[in-house]
């Protein structure tokens, strides 16, 4: 474990840089980037020092280092999982209170156009009552 | 158009794809000596329910997706708070429930100055009989809901219910679209709201149209998922106390 792989490194570099790209250009917001830049780095610091993972998996009790880093990758993506559900919920509690609204102004609009037409009516009702007047005074 | 001025009560029918069923409701309604005003909410249905029910002469909320039956509820709630309505009555637009006990549901929530009567099906009158793990599960409901409002109840999941104004200023903020939560969990809201809660006995019956749903598979998973509806709804923290009205 003294020789440092490229393969990681790049992987994990690409994935930064992807990241990034996603969050500089505001199709990922940045409360949602953290726990993955975390993982990235982490991944990152381990390719160049992997001696970093044995000291942390020995003071953790833990006998094979790469359960350590196994173990880290789900925690991070239980924790994302768990704020895209709850982000999720709250999206939808947002749509259906937008659904209401917008299903009351439906109505409201409806009930509107129903009061125009009546008063539409009402009112070529009175120009026709005044027209006739006037022509039966005319006659 | 209907008046402007609002009738005591608005009857809320929450409604997905109840086209057959739901004229013959409308019908009923409108023969019953009331001052009670009707809304359909039409749930995202995908055959004809709300042309149906404006050529019946109801007034529709359209909601664009489905978002169940305590989400048109919370819809209807919020359209009678917006309106001026005292009093909701939520009615099945399936036929189940029979209009013609609501003057009876808005007499007990009147001359027992509660918040909520439910028409509840095991409390005497009708024929009304469930069998098995649903049965299990209604049971269990009346007891453990019995002891939470204080009050004598044998049917908790009716959909069946009139609501005063404290219940209705409390569910137009706070009703929930999940699983059972448009029974089970808002008398628990209630409840805990400090909301007086009681019943009148109706009678239930069969659906016009459509056919129910009672293989045992499905009656176990309705144990399982309500049990866990009812544990959620017990373990939510508490809403306000709704300040007393009345």
């Amino acid at each position: 474990m003294t020789l440092t792989s490229p393969v990681p490194i790049a992987i994990t570099s690409a994935a930064l840089i992807i990241l990034l790209q996603l969050l500089r250009t505001r199709r990922m917001r940045e409360k949602y980037a953290s726990a993955w830049a975390i993982l990235g780095v982490f991944i990152i610091v381990l390719a160049f020092f992997p001696s970093v993972l044995a000291t942390l998996a020995h003071a953790l009790g833990i006998a094979v280092p790469v359960n350590l880093l196994f173990f880290a990758s789900l925690v991070v993506l239980y924790v994302v999982c768990i704020q895209a559900s709850v982000e999720l919920s709250s999206l939808g509690e947002d749509r259906r209170t937008l659904v209401e609204e917008v299903a009351m102004l439906h109505l409201e609009v409806e009930q509107h156009a129903g009061l125009l037409e009546d008063l539409a009516a009402k009112l070529e009702g009175r120009a026709n009552d005044v027209r006739s007047t006037g022509s039966d005074e005319l006659a | 158009m209907p008046s402007t001025l609002p009738g005591r009560a608005l009857v809320v029918i929450p409604a997905w794809n109840e086209e057959e069923a739901l004229p013959g409701v409308l019908k009923e309604l409108s023969a019953i000596p009331a001052d009670l005003d009707v809304v359909v909410v039409n749930d995202g249905s995908l055959d004809r329910t709300s042309e149906v029910a404006r050529t019946h002469g109801a007034r529709v909320l359209d909601l664009s997706v489905n978002l169940g039956v305590g989400g048109a509820m919370r819809a209807g709630f919020r359209y009678a708070m917006r309106s001026g309505y005292d009093v909701v009555v939520q009615l099945d637009a399936d036929g189940q429930h029979d209009p013609s006990a609501i003057p009876q549901l808005l007499k007990a929530l009147d001359d027992e100055h509660l918040d909520i009567v439910i028409g509840a099906r095991f409390a005497g009158s009708g024929a009304y009989e469930a069998s098995g793990p649903r049965r299990a599960a209604m049971r269990l409901f009346a007891v453990v809901l019995s002891r939470i409002t204080h009050a004598r109840l044998t049917d908790t999941t009716s959909g069946f219910k009139a609501m005063g104004p404290r219940a209705v200023a409390l569910f137009s903020r706070d009703y929930p679209a999940e699983y059972l939560g448009d029974t089970v969990e808002a008398l628990v809201i209630a409840a805990r709201a400090g909301l007086r809660i009681g019943q009148v006995g109706v009678v239930m019956r069969p659906r016009q149209a459509g056919s129910p749903s009672h293989s045992p598979f499905k009656a176990a998973l309705f144990l399982g998922r309500a049990s866990f509806a009812l544990l959620m709804a017990l373990l939510r923290p508490r809403a306000q106390r709704v300040s007393a009205l009345a």
